[in-house]
């Protein structure tokens, strides 16, 4: 069996660090790019939301490289993920590829997912022991990787020399995907933080900070978003997001009742809005922002795919959230025709804006 | 007196015009001008800036340029700016220069419609139009050729109608099949015209201006301002009365030199270039960067045959290469 799934965040390296470890062997499709995502538009359907056209061309690449086996998440709801694996699985196999899929949905997930998962330590030989290990080492790896991120996000504006932090950032990544036990785990994380530390920086600078919500596959994802952290970072503002990888999985498990930030409390936030939750981020981009102004964010900026039904709901919501809780919110809908001009433009407008309110404010 | 010759330029270099505005110390405006882009920014810009030179009193000083429009960065680069800033700052700080007490702007330009929304000279919140240009100047442009009369009585001809016809404007392929169509059942040229702005109208305000809270006073900017009949349905429309201000058509490049002159203070050596770039030969050169899965698409700006600046790579790369030779690194 060679697996591939669709990029995700640092899903790669949690699932390249428990593979090394005990298997099964995973072919990861190749970093997504453009090509990636002509490859994609050609075989969607035309009016499909953009994270369908980057997955397929995800998995394209993925069976040209070899692969055999896709595993693919699902959800039931509203939400346009639940239909993409059977559509998915049907235009695959119309262009001739042979492939097992392996659909994980949170109804299955114990019968289906771990049920295999258990069958297949038992076939390799690998004690339950060692599985537990595996699974925590690259839970650990993710947990760095989204801390050397968080850490780019505080940098960036502070940089003198603009692309150092990122420059930064990508060699940490480099150094913590081929670290290969915990001892050299350790060594990469004290590497990040000498690393982090010799960047020239400005401290006299008091960056703008900006939440970014919406969507999760637009959000976490640097090549769905058009890099926007990146170039937040080098407008000078200091960025977060609501969705991380490890967030997903303790949401998932119920893990993060310890959280302030956490989506459960997000979407209890956004009650007073809309009572019901209608699956999806929806209801977590409403209440994200009513969360993050009380830790002095300034500004949020919702993504969504062009033509995402649960956003759409949510960016209409979003204008009273705005207006209620005082917090300026600038929405994109991003689909594969956006211009990197409109997406500059509008920054750097929404930039301006915030920090003119700051002196005003700083005034009265 | 000195002071007076002190002055600030602003330049606006959009899809389809570029304009340039010289204000005074005092914030007056002292010249302007418009001419069009025709696709070419570089020379746009040294024939702006060559008419406005033939204009200016002899001892007059430029303390300060701003630059504005797509083309900002561009222009940046050639004339030697020290703002530059998107249009969207810059319309807003030329209406609230004007009219202090502004609540809402509306502008419509070439191949863009935005709404800003400002309260007590703040903006608040602003919109633009994202995947569909329906209902911009273009557009207009466009039709009013295909029905053989001049843009500029376009406006007049809407206002003579008596009653328009309803056009989807949704799409503008659409809108002027939907046009054609009703040019062969026998409409008048009036009523499918202010029926075109009326279509063009409702699309800006259901997309563009969607959820944003529209009050008065409203200020109407951009080229398609000194079209009546778009100016006449937007009233109709939203119910209050519109504002047309006087430099509606170069209110982005009055906005930039106010920017230039809050960003000088009067104390700060400007980094104008000079008048002398208008004989200058300029060019850009462009490239696709393979060094990642990015391929960012990298321009770098030629003056003299000397590479200037670069810019357009995500990484940061190719600006460091600059003085050592540019793109052409071996």
């Amino acid at each position: 069996m060679r697996l591939t799934v669709p990029h995700l965040g640092h899903m790669d390296i949690f699932l390249n660090a428990m593979a090394k470890r005990i298997g099964p062997e995973f072919i990861f499709p190749p970093k997504t790019s453009p090509r990636t995502l002509l490859l994609g538009m050609k075989h969607s359907p035309e009016s499909t939301c953009l994270p369908f056209k980057f997955i397929l061309g995800n998995f394209i690449e993925a069976l040209e490289r070899g692969a055999d086996t896709i595993a693919m998440m699902s959800e039931h709801g509203p939400c346009r993920l639940g239909m993409y694996d059977v559509v998915m699985q049907q235009i695959l196999k119309d262009l001739g590829f042979k492939f097992d899929w392996i659909t994980m949905d949170n109804t299955r997930i114990w019968s289906d997912y771990l049920l295999r998962f258990d069958r297949e330590r038992r076939k390799r030989g690998v004690s339950f022991w060692e599985s537990i290990q595996a699974i925590r080492f690259g839970c650990r790896k993710v947990r760095l990787c989204e801390f050397v991120e968080r850490m780019t996000h505080q940098m960036r504006p502070l940089e003198v020399k603009r692309g150092e932090a990122t420059r930064v950032q990508n060699d940490c990544f480099k150094f913590i995907d081929e670290a290969s036990d915990f001892k050299e785990m350790r060594w990469a994380r004290q590497q990040c933080l000498e690393r982090f530390k010799q960047i020239e920086k400005d401290d006299s600078r008091n960056p703008l900070r900006v939440l970014i919500t919406g969507e999760g596959y637009m959000v976490i994802n640097p090549h769905a978003n058009q890099d926007i952290e990146q170039r937040l970072g080098e407008m000078g503002v200091e960025v977060t997001r609501t969705m991380w990888f490890t967030s997903q999985i303790s949401f998932a498990l119920h893990l993060d009742f310890l959280n302030p930030r956490s989506k459960r409390k997000a979407i209890k936030a956004s009650k007073p809005y809309l009572s019901h939750n209608i699956g999806g981020e929806c209801n977590a981009s409403i209440g994200y922002p009513i969360l993050f102004k009380k830790d002095g964010y300034e500004g949020v900026i919702q993504l969504l795919p062009f033509g995402c039904m649960l956003e759409a709901v949510a960016k209409n919501i979003l204008v009273r959230v705005s207006q209620e809780h005082d917090i300026p919110v600038l929405t994109f809908s991003l689909n594969e025709n956006l211009s990197e001009t409109m997406i500059t433009t509008r920054l750097s407008a929404f930039v301006d804006l915030l920090q003119k309110r700051r002196e005003r404010k700083r005034k009265e | 007196m000195i002071d007076q010759m002190e002055s600030y330029l602003g330049i606006d270099v959009g899809s389809v015009s570029t304009n340039l505005a010289i204000l005074n110390h005092g914030g007056e405006v002292i010249c302007h001008q418009y001419l069009l882009t025709h696709g070419q920014p570089i020379q746009a810009i040294q024939q702006g800036l060559r008419d406005i030179q033939s204009t200016l009193p002899k001892d007059l000083e430029i303390r300060g340029v701003g630059t504005t429009g797509s083309a900002r960065q561009l222009t940046g680069i050639l004339v030697g700016a020290d703002v530059v800033k998107n249009e969207i700052t810059a319309q807003a700080m030329a209406a609230v220069h004007f009219y202090p007490d502004v609540r809402t702007v509306l502008e419509i330009g070439g191949q863009d419609s935005k709404i800003i929304i400002i309260r007590d000279g703040l903006v608040i919140d602003f919109g633009m139009n994202t995947v569909c240009a329906a209902g911009t100047g273009s557009f207009l442009d466009q039709q009013a050729l295909r029905l053989g009369i001049p843009i500029e009585d376009f406006g007049e001809y809407a206002l003579q109608s008596k009653s328009a016809v309803r056009i989807a404007g949704r799409c503008t392929v659409f809108a002027e099949s939907d046009m054609v169509h009703k040019q062969q059942t026998g409409c008048h040229l009036e009523d499918i015209i202010a029926g075109l702005c009326e279509a063009l109208v409702r699309n800006y305000l259901n997309n563009v201006a969607k959820g944003k809270d529209i009050q008065k006073p409203i200020l109407f900017q951009g080229g398609v301002a000194a079209n009546l009949g778009i100016k006449q349905a937007l009233e109709k429309e939203l119910g209050m009365e519109i504002l047309v201000p006087k430099f509606y058509h170069v209110m982005g490049a009055i906005g930039s030199a106010l920017l230039a002159k809050e960003k000088m203070d009067g104390t700060r050596k400007s980094q104008f270039k000079g008048f002398r770039i208008v004989d200058m030969s300029c060019g850009t050169r462009n490239l696709f960067c393979e060094d990642c899965e990015n391929t960012c698409e990298v321009i770098e700006f030629i003056m003299e045959d000397r590479p200037i600046s670069c810019w357009g790579d995500r990484c940061g790369k190719w600006e460091a290469e600059i003085s050592k030779g540019g793109l052409s690194r071996p």
